[in-house]
């Protein structure tokens, strides 16, 4: 039987946001951004920004390309959280007025090492 | 103006262009023969295939070719037309991959990773087949800083080194071995002339007004209000704009955490910009033509159809290949050094996302400029002055079309 995967103790709090936005893939946390209303994104952006930095130092601690499963739904969350942030501080909308379908593109990550 | 042009830039005139080279067959055909069937062409990096028996299969749709680029066992690239030598089937069919044989589907003859002919099920039954004459046919293949190109003349005119000329003098000690990790983001198939797509690759006037949700006051600044370049360069037919970023834009709180652990092209400052330029500067490596403080990165077009972004610490290639007057592939890697922490990986996705977001931009619109020539409303286009760089792309594409460059 394998054990359910939740993030870090430290990070708990996160919880609640993790099984909608912690993705394996590029393409997948786009397409989660693209298709979120405005105010999800806003909710799971202002509860990560402040946990960012410690986030990162945890995950620090370990090599990229051997995050155990806990760290590594951390590191799917903060990269989720990169798309989230491009919506809130940049784009102020979770699709751009000018982007195709995300059916027109598709991102492939696996020479980058970690998620 | 703000932006200065290097002294010995050839003066191309002022006068509007003739749409007819982005719709007439012609000129396509043209294209075709003279201009992808003469040049050296990127295909690949010599860090996708590091290892003997690496390879990876590439279309040249303008060229009817599917291409196999190996790493012998022997340590050596080589490209090759991917068509079996006795019925013209594809032989290999994996995009990518290690191999010691390349097998035919067909009737499983198979090559060696250079190409020599191994096997052929039933030789006997062969009357004089000579294998030693019957490998892959070969694909003129040269390396320059870890870029692999091809040419599809059989004795090409120039070696790879006289074709990229002053621009691998200029660049040649960009540390691009040392990028050897990468995001690809694959479009396909768009519906626009490859010319339409690689000019919005190559100017940066429309930076401030088509991508104004995406790029919002990242290139223009108080002495620089309308986000020029810097400076233009031409290398031949190549050629480079310098772009300037704006020192005083203030980073949102995200955006200052990524910047923090790695920038990108989109990085207008932060510690890691710093410290990537620092260690670049003064080596001949081919960036900050112009020698400004505030250098962003470089827009070099490989000509004809790979537009570089040159940055301190990252290399963007956007790879534009046509495939008939009216429809083009286009695709590009993000390269990388190999992030060492899962915080510098964390903030290339930031900056990742932020240019997938803006290139994709480009996407709908040049679709839309396509139609739009064709429906015939317009019979020519213009340019302002920073954008000599589409002005110099299509004298230097005439140049071949017409026989001139060949000459």
């Amino acid at each position: 039987m394998s054990a359910v995967v939740t993030l870090p103790p430290a990070f708990a709090v996160l919880e609640p946001f993790a099984a909608d936005w912690a993705l394996p893939t590029s393409d997948e946390r786009l397409h989660k951004r693209m298709n979120a209303s405005l105010e999800d994104i806003q909710a799971f952006y202002d509860a990560v920004l402040p946990l960012t930095e410690q986030a990162l130092a945890h995950l620090d601690r370990h090599p990229l390309d051997a995050l155990p499963p806990a760290e590594t739904r951390l590191f799917q969350l903060l990269l989720a959280a990169a798309e989230a942030a491009l919506a809130i501080e940049v784009y102020h909308a979770p699709r751009l007025p000018l982007a195709p379908s995300n059916s027109r593109f598709r991102v492939t990550h696996t020479h980058m090492g970690g998620a | 103006m703000f932006m200065r042009i290097a002294p010995d830039v050839p003066d191309l005139g002022h006068a509007p262009l003739p749409l007819a080279p982005y719709t007439c067959d012609d000129f396509f055909r043209g294209e075709r023969d003279n201009l992808f069937g003469k040049v050296w062409l990127n295909i690949a990096r010599g860090c996708e295939l590091p290892n003997p028996g690496d390879f990876v299969v590439r279309p040249v749709e303008i060229r009817n070719a599917s291409v196999i680029v190996a790493r012998g066992q022997d340590g050596v690239i080589r490209a090759f037309h991917n068509v079996c030598s006795h019925r013209s089937a594809k032989v290999e069919w994996r995009a990518c991959g290690n191999t010691r044989l390349f097998s035919c589907p067909y009737h499983a003859w198979s090559y060696d990773t250079q190409g020599r002919l191994r096997g052929v099920p039933g030789e006997e039954n062969f009357v004089g087949l000579d294998k030693a004459t019957n490998g892959l046919t070969p694909i003129a293949c040269e390396t320059w800083n870890d870029l692999v190109f091809i040419n599809f003349e059989r004795e090409p005119r120039q070696t790879l080194r006289e074709y990229l000329g002053p621009l691998a003098d200029y660049a040649d000690n960009y540390p691009l071995q040392d990028f050897d990790a990468w995001v690809h983001v694959d479009v396909g198939v768009m519906n626009t002339n490859w010319k339409i797509f690689l000019d919005a690759f190559q100017e940066v006037y429309h930076l401030n007004y088509l991508h104004r949700q995406t790029l919002t006051d990242t290139f223009k600044w108080r002495e620089n209000p309308d986000g020029e370049p810097a400076w233009f360069q031409t290398f031949g037919p190549h050629r480079t704009l310098s772009l300037g970023y704006n020192p005083s834009q203030g980073g949102a709180p995200m955006a200052s955490i990524a910047q923090r652990y790695a920038s990108d092209i989109t990085s207008t400052g932060g510690s890691a910009l710093v410290n990537a330029r620092e260690s670049l500067d003064g080596r001949r490596t081919g960036i900050n033509p112009a020698g400004i403080d505030n250098w962003a990165l470089d827009v070099t077009t490989i000509f004809p159809n790979v537009v570089w972004l040159v940055g301190s610490d990252s290399a963007i290639f956007h790879k534009i290949w046509p495939i008939d007057k009216e429809h083009t592939r286009y695709e590009n890697y993000s390269f990388y050094r190999k992030p060492k922490t899962p915080s510098e990986r964390f903030a290339r996705e930031y900056s990742f996302g932020l240019f997938r977001d803006t290139i994709v931009e480009d996407i709908l619109n040049t679709e839309f400029c396509q139609q739009a020539m064709k429906a015939g409303a317009k019979t020519e286009f213009h340019l302002q002055a920073t954008e000599v760089s589409v002005r110099h792309h299509h004298h230097h594409i005439r140049r071949y079309v017409s026989g001139e460059a060949l000459a």
